[in-house]
């Protein structure tokens, strides 16, 4: 899947009935590109953007979900249908505060410099809601954890976002490419994003899935040198400051087995 | 407490697997090659269900630090009775985790298993996916076994 043709192939393996099962495709196909930290940069594969754009423009599926779902595919960023989701961490990791405020939200000013093309340790990422869903990101945890015995405890938050947040819209692999060429971090050769300095001139940045598909595993080249591969997965905002004008627990996930848990 | 485990999966190829199929009790049953039993596959092609396992490599996760998982999943080409499996994660040879996962009348299910790590260490990690389908009231087989593994990879924990 590291080959873009190949993933344009396995994206188009099948002709969707729906947008919902176009987009299980999606998240099926881009769950098999992973990050094992180990590559050897120098073998990883690297593309010039405009070639991998050009690549995906053949992509069936992408076209379908681009006329159904421009939101997610070509943006812009719907910012009245956002959610966010907070699963229960594994037993090693600090529990989750599954409390949406502004409290509890870690900007990228308290953060410290990470080199990584999609933090853990700051900021918020929300996934958009269409055709009635909530967003790509509970698709992902329908598909691979819904099933879990015993069952996990979601809770969804519905948020808006202001009009006047600065969205940074990604939606190609030149766009990609061109975002880490104007805020380069260089580590072990390879350029990240300097989250720090994005946020001098963004609130947030809005990963849509022509783009994830286009980029996800792949290094590119810019008059920097040469960009760290990301695994972004699903359709996503990542929210470096807060941003939000409404917030509300919309719903409270808990498989049939046990519906007493909090 | 770790212990060994060794799966016995014949014939598995990396993100790939085992294909299992299931044909209506007549179709199965009816002598061949007879008109009568070309007749009921002809008429009735996807009468004929195929189950297919699939795990993806084990891999550092990019939602949840410090965390190595690996999802896996069977796909049927049509609704069947019960989809039942557990995933299983190897570290360096020994089973580190386990998640059962079940669903009943769908034509897939999707699994994710994953284990704690120490951010900036490697270790070799494996996973495994081994189920069965039960499909609907006149299949046969009723119940058929099946199962995949990723390759054995060494994966840095971020």
């Amino acid at each position: 899947m590291y080959e873009l043709a190949q993933r344009v192939a396995a994206l188009d393996a099948q002709d969707g009935d729906d947008v919902g099962s176009d987009v299980n495709q999606f998240i099926s196909v881009l769950a098999e590109v992973v990050s094992f930290g180990t590559e050897d940069v120098s073998e990883m594969p690297k593309w010039r953007p405009g070639d991998a754009d050009r690549v995906l423009a053949r992509c069936r599926l992408l076209a379908r979900l681009g006329s159904a779902v421009p939101e997610i595919v070509s943006g812009p960023l719907d910012r009245s249908a956002q959610y966010w989701i907070s699963a229960e961490k594994p037993g090693h990791l600090p529990p989750n505060v599954p409390v949406l405020d502004a409290e509890h939200f870690r900007p990228v000013s308290m953060a410290p410099r990470a080199n990584s093309t999609k933090p853990f340790t700051f900021g918020l990422y929300t996934s958009t809601g269409f055709m009635g869903t909530q967003g790509m990101w509970r698709a992902y945890l329908d598909l691979y954890e819904g099933s879990a015995v015993p069952p996990p405890v979601w809770h969804v938050w519905a948020l808006t976002a202001r009009q006047d947040a600065a969205v940074l819209e990604i939606t190609t692999a030149t766009e990609w490419a061109a975002f880490i060429d104007r805020f380069p971090a260089e580590t072990g050769g390879l350029l990240y994003p300097d989250w720090q300095a994005v946020a001098t001139q963004f609130d947030a940045v809005h990963m849509t899935i022509r783009a994830i598909a286009a980029v996800q595993g792949l290094c590119f080249y810019v008059l920097n040198g040469i960009t760290a591969p990301a695994y972004w997965d699903v359709e996503a905002t990542f929210w470096l400051r807060w941003c939000l004008e409404t917030y509300e627990l919309a719903e409270v996930v808990c498989g049939p087995e046990d519906p007493g848990r909090p | 407490m770790r212990k060994s485990r060794i799966l016995m999966i014949p014939v598995l190829a990396a993100l790939g697997g085992l294909a299992f199929s299931a044909l209506p009790a007549a179709a199965r049953t009816a002598p061949t090659p007879t008109p009568l039993a070309h007749s009921v596959r002809a008429t009735s092609p996807q009468a004929v269900i195929v189950c297919k396992a699939k795990v993806n490599y084990p891999h550092s996760s990019t939602h949840v630090p410090g965390t190595v998982n690996a999802t896996g999943s069977v796909t049927c080409t049509a609704a069947v009775t019960t989809i039942a499996f557990t995933m299983y994660l190897n570290e360096s040879g020994f089973e580190v985790a386990q998640r059962p996962f079940v669903n009943d009348g769908k034509a897939s299910l999707g699994g994710n298993v994953a284990i704690a790590c120490a951010v900036g260490t490697t270790h070799n990690y494996q996973a495994f996916l081994t189920g069965e389908v039960t499909f609907p009231p006149g299949y046969t087989p009723p119940i058929e076994g099946l199962g995949s593994q990723s390759p054995n990879i060494a994966v840095k924990c971020a």
